[in-house]
């Protein structure tokens, strides 16, 4: 089915499919709310101005995951300040729908991994977003970054290999 | 040999082709160590999925985003059939462009035609055609006995042209007129106006060549 950016009943469908992964993309790069947002309405107001034509609405997505993924990488350029932003995460708790020790330790957890996510560096952080939290294989992250299969498979494995010392780190951190 | 971590990665991932994966899952069977740090990269995976945002977490971005898209960039559209696209191929288009132009040139002749028959002679047309036919009908040199009957057209406008008139049209036309009355001789007649010689009139070329001079003598 072939897609057109701009005209309206196509948008509004490839809005409904996409957002989601798009907004957890800005948000796992950024790890702020407000700018994800703002990353994604950029990145649909584009989408609809550029006038382009998909042959499938995964091509859509495959664009509109590349211009998200670059605005939120030079958000976080721009800001420059992760510290701050780091500081922020651990203030971040989910919204708790269960009560009880374990969904505390849970949020534990999901403050630690995003706090280490967000130390790797750009290119792995960026790979390791799109392997976890977009449901996209290597070919189709390969297409999106343009780089070959076997630079994605390697960056995947590289940032889960820092991912990993960084959350041991922690660990430790915590346990002294 | 045992696993490397890459391997494992792509493993967890499916990303492994057989037969790397088959003698993977075989090794694991075996390889404590292996199936400990397997063990260990599945925990890793689950680990950064709950650090996951969950969809109805940004529910109300997702409404105010499309809210501020459909006001201010999308237009909706006011009616299908207004804003359908129609794609022609470009032969097709340029064959369209050529009827349309053979179209426009045709009228363009046909007009002209008749404008300037009607400059030229000053006569009506009906009746100049209908001389045509009826000389075209015989070979050219010959002559052709004409009355008022041989065509319906001629003889609806005759009535409203004097015998003169018919006489200096035909004569225009280079037509050489006999006229005969009942019961008496034939009389020849020849005209006292000039004929006219005008190549560029396009039915003059069908009617051969004309007389040098022509007079109106009575035997």
């Amino acid at each position: 089915m072939e897609v057109k950016s701009n005209g309206y009943e196509s948008f509004q469908l490839v809005y409904k499919e996409v957002f989601p992964v798009l907004m957890r993309v800005a948000y796992h790069v950024t790890y702020n709310m407000d700018a994800s947002e703002d990353i994604c309405q950029e990145a649909f107001i584009r989408f609809y101005n550029r006038s382009l034509s998909f042959p499938s609405i995964d091509e859509a997505k495959y664009w509109l995951i590349r211009v998200t993924k670059n605005l939120s990488i030079n958000y976080v350029k721009r800001k420059g300040r992760e510290q701050v932003a780091v500081e922020k995460i651990k203030k971040q708790t989910k919204p708790v729908l269960k009560t009880g020790e374990d969904e505390v330790l849970g949020q534990e957890t999901c403050a630690l991994v995003r706090e280490a996510i967000h130390k790797l560096p750009e290119k792995l952080r960026a790979v390791l977003v799109l392997k976890e939290y977009s449901e996209l294989n290597y070919r189709e992250i390969a297409t999106i970054l343009n780089i070959s299969e076997s630079n994605v498979k390697v960056r995947v494995h590289r940032a889960r290999q820092q991912l990993e010392k960084l959350l041991n780190q922690e660990d430790m951190y915590v346990s002294r | 040999m045992c696993l490397d971590d890459k391997t494992l990665s792509a493993y967890i991932d499916g990303e492994l082709g057989e037969p790397w994966k088959t003698q993977v899952e075989e090794h694991l069977l075996h390889c404590q160590d292996c199936k400990h740090r397997f063990e260990q990269h599945k925990s890793l995976g689950k680990q950064i999925q709950s650090a996951r945002i969950q969809d109805y977490e940004f529910e109300d971005q997702k409404e105010r985003v499309w809210k501020y898209l459909k006001s201010n960039v999308v237009t909706e559209e006011p009616s299908r059939f207004m804003k359908k696209r129609l794609y022609v191929r470009t032969p097709m288009l340029i064959g369209v462009a050529a009827a349309f132009v053979c179209l426009f040139a045709i009228n363009f002749f046909v007009l002209q035609n008749i404008n300037g028959g009607q400059d030229l002679n000053d006569t009506p047309i009906p009746v100049i055609s209908a001389a045509v036919e009826v000389e075209t009908a015989a070979p050219v040199g010959e002559m052709v006995p004409v009355s008022a009957t041989d065509s319906v057209a001629v003889a609806r406008i005759l009535d409203d042209l004097s015998v003169e008139d018919i006489l200096v049209m035909l004569d225009k036309k280079g037509f050489e007129v006999e006229l005969r009355l009942k019961d008496i001789e034939e009389v020849p007649v020849a005209l006292e106006t000039p004929l006219v010689d005008d190549p560029e009139t396009p039915w003059d070329e069908s009617l051969g060549e004309l007389p040098e001079e022509t007079e109106l003598t009575t035997e």
